[in-house]
């Protein structure tokens, strides 16, 4: 009664004649009675932010023991080998219940700090379960996957995606009613979609391709020759600025190595030329283009190239010789088509 | 012609032929027909595959279902990570392919989809099957919370938290919970139907059902939400009976004798304290028991709510209960008022912490003792203090100082 008295006398947590919640006769019940000091501080905390006193002292009298043993499925590793050190040659099935509580108390202490975090959010999440499971059917726009704390629209929040925004919520939906995803799909699909859009500006650098272009050459001398230093040039014209057109370099390349034509034959060239946005870009820029006209350009011929059938302009430049390496002539060829037969 | 006529014409003629060969193989390489140019044509095209930033790329690109897995991994098994990513991260970027410090490859340092690999590497590697089933599992539990909450309720009896209690505590403490169960979703429907213009709670949006629940809950003050219900329905029975066994030593050491003979209450394990404790609630005053346990929440709440004036205090009204109708057990008796005013004198002025049980034994007639034998007639029938056991003396204590 002392105690009452005492307490009775004394001012509200927070002022200076406060008694702390560490004196509270349930903090002090659950630290001497229940034994545990973290249930202890667990129910001060809880109390502290205003949650009734006698529920959260039921809790903390449960929580640490219902929460051990539901974490402990979760470590098969650690299970083994705490029954190893605390019961040798025992198996789990045959330990009593107390000893049952013991291993999973064990189990607790050798996690880490953020397993242990992990440990309470299983014991946090089954509310949600257990919720649901007593509650009707709810939209499918409203579940815990897509708006609870850690949720579709919560997880894919990015600076270009305004807080509130509905757009993934929308597509998500949107993919699985009528894009044939499955839930989840379409889940994995959206958590990561919205930052690959945010990279769309980048798509210039991305842009690449490779085209194959195969050149018969004839030669109707009575003897072989050799081409050497064969340059090839590619241009594909656009509109993109006005009516009219301009030739833009869309891919260069060189081939090093000599060939061979035989006398009075001919001979398939393949040549793969990269063709990259960037590049091209690049060289519209260094011949002058604005910034602005060459991405604009470079965008058209990407369109042109990727449709499949531009019309290709070809200069290719190359030195000529006999087989003996001698007559040499450097020739230009201009070639112009689809290359489709 | 004479016969060496016929010879030196064939010689001169041989002559000639050698002659003209040698002339001939002398001026040959130069004489190569002068070299035509190739010609060239376009005999073919075709278009290799593209890379581009579009809709079918992005959606190929688009899936966080690795990092979902293996973040969870790591969740989980976060010191298995942290034993053993920097050694996989070096072991998968060895020299010259530092992704770190230019020494040694660093896993934060690497980039996401590097990351990912490592992880990969981890998984596959450092964490048994039976970890791997879990996480899987785990990851499938996103998605069966989402079946659950798509599908029409079940019946209470068919919950989870339902199922825990009845197979790990016992039938009534299942059927505890369904009750309290029962009365929250009731509760959540009608302030739904209230808040929401008629709407039940599953027709809320996700929000607005946070938002309900959290005001039917009210920390405790309104309806007790299923998990605050899961809890007690675990521990109220025993800690009720724990308390009772606790008040009643004598009655507790007599039970272990019937239940456990041979054995103390101390040395019993954690099932068999619980049956002994059972026992002991059973023939005890019950009301007793519950009193006290209200009273433990009282305390609990005097010591957590703001001050109360010193002539609500519990010595006051305990003293001015005795002048008032008993006023011979008060010393001074002179008004039923006296007494408790006599205290209030005292401790006016005083800290909070003063302790005030001296001046509260002071105005009974028979001082600390009085007191101790009026506990000890509430708690076990007789006011002989002297006579109880040493377990119930100390009760009587630590009730007085309670």
């Amino acid at each position: 009664m002392r105690d009452l008295s005492i307490a009775q006398r004394s001012d509200v947590l927070g002022s200076d004649n406060e008694i702390p919640l560490t004196s509270n006769v349930v903090y002090q019940t659950l630290k001497y009675r229940v034994g545990s000091t973290p249930a202890a501080d667990g129910w001060a905390a809880e109390v502290g932010a205003g949650m009734d006193r006698e529920l959260a002292l039921y809790k903390w009298m449960a929580y640490e023991s219902f929460r051990n043993g539901t974490v402990a499925t979760f470590y098969p590793t650690q299970v083994a080998a705490k029954m190893t050190a605390l019961f040798p040659g025992r198996t789990s099935a045959s330990l009593t219940a107390c000893e049952k509580i013991t291993l999973n108390n064990a189990v607790w202490a050798a996690l880490d700090v953020y397993e242990q975090g992990f440990g309470g959010s299983v014991v946090s999440g089954l509310w949600g379960k257990v919720q649901a499971e007593m509650t009707d059917a709810i939209a499918m726009d409203q579940t815990t996957l897509v708006r609870g704390p850690t949720g579709l629209q919560a997880a894919s929040k990015s600076a270009t995606i305004p807080q509130g925004d509905e757009t993934i919520v929308i597509n998500w939906k949107k993919d699985i009613e009528t894009g044939g995803l499955s839930v989840s799909a379409s889940y994995y699909r959206w958590l990561a979609k919205e930052a690959l859009i945010a990279l769309k500006g980048l798509g210039t650098l991305i842009r690449l391709s490779e085209a194959e272009f195969l050149f018969k050459v004839t030669n109707s001398n009575k003897y072989p020759i050799i081409l050497n230093e064969v340059g090839y040039y590619f241009y594909i014209n656009s509109t993109a600025l006005s009516t009219e057109a301009v030739k833009v370099d869309t891919a260069k390349t060189v081939a090093a190595d000599d060939v061979w034509v035989p006398a009075e034959s001919e001979v398939l060239l393949k040549v793969v030329a990269p063709v990259k946005q960037m590049g091209i870009i690049t060289w519209l820029v260094m011949g002058g283009q604005p910034t602005a006209a060459a991405q604009k350009l470079a965008a058209d011929v990407w369109s042109q190239y990727k449709d499949g059938t531009p019309t290709w302009i070809i200069d290719i430049q190359m030195k000529v010789t006999n087989d003996e390496g001698e007559d040499m002539q450097v020739k230009t060829y201009t070639l112009e088509g689809t290359g489709v037969a | 012609m004479s016969r060496v006529l016929r010879v030196a014409i064939v010689f001169t003629l041989i002559a000639a032929i050698v002659a003209g060969g040698l002339l001939s193989a002398g001026c040959g390489g130069s004489k190569k027909a002068a070299l035509v140019a190739p010609t060239v044509e376009l005999f073919q095209y075709s278009r290799g595959a593209t890379v581009d930033f579009d809709e079918a790329t992005i959606n190929s690109a688009a899936s966080a279902e690795a990092n979902v897995k293996y973040g969870t991994a790591k969740a989980i098994y976060h010191s298995v990570w942290a034993a053993n990513q920097e050694t996989v991260a070096n072991q998968m970027f060895p020299a010259p392919y530092w992704k770190g410090d230019g020494v040694t490859t660093q896993y934060v340092m690497l980039s996401s989809g590097d990351q990912t690999t490592v992880d990969a590497t981890i998984f596959a590697t450092k964490l048994t099957q039976a970890e791997q089933d879990i996480v899987t599992n785990a990851v499938s539990g996103l998605f069966s919370l989402y079946d659950e909450e798509l599908a029409a309720a079940k019946t209470i009896s068919q919950n989870t938290a339902y199922m825990i209690l009845y197979g790990t505590v016992s039938a009534s403490a299942a059927s505890a919970w369904q009750t309290d169960a029962t009365a929250w979703m009731a509760a959540l429907n009608a302030k739904a139907a209230a808040d929401y213009s008629g709407k039940t709670f599953a027709q809320l949006t996700y929000a607005q059902r946070q938002t309900v629940m959290g005001a039917v809950f009210n920390k405790g003050a309104g309806a007790i939400n299923p998990e605050y219900a899961f809890w007690r329905a675990m521990v109220e029975t025993s800690f009720r009976n724990g308390n009772a066994s606790a008040r009643w030593p004598d009655l507790r050491d007599t039970k272990v004798a019937e239940l456990y003979s041979g054995s103390t209450y101390a040395g019993l394990d954690c099932t068999q304290k619980p049956v002994v404790d059972a026992a002991v609630w059973a023939s005890c005053n019950q009301t007793a028991v519950e009193d006290q346990i209200t009273g433990m929440f009282n305390l609990a709440e005097e010591q957590v709510d703001g001050v109360m004036s010193d002539n609500q205090n519990v010595y006051y009204t305990t003293l001015l209960g005795l002048g008032m109708y008993a006023p011979y057990l008060v010393t001074d008796n002179s008004s039923p008022t006296a007494a408790a005013n006599n205290w209030l004198a005292d401790v006016t002025g005083k800290a909070h912490d003063y302790d005030s049980s001296a001046d509260f034994y002071a105005e009974l007639k028979y001082g600390q003792p009085q007191w101790k034998g009026t506990l000890t007639q509430q708690y076990f029938g007789t006011d002989n203090y002297d006579a109880l056991s040493t377990d119930a003396k100390a009760l009587i204590d630590q009730a007085d100082k309670a």
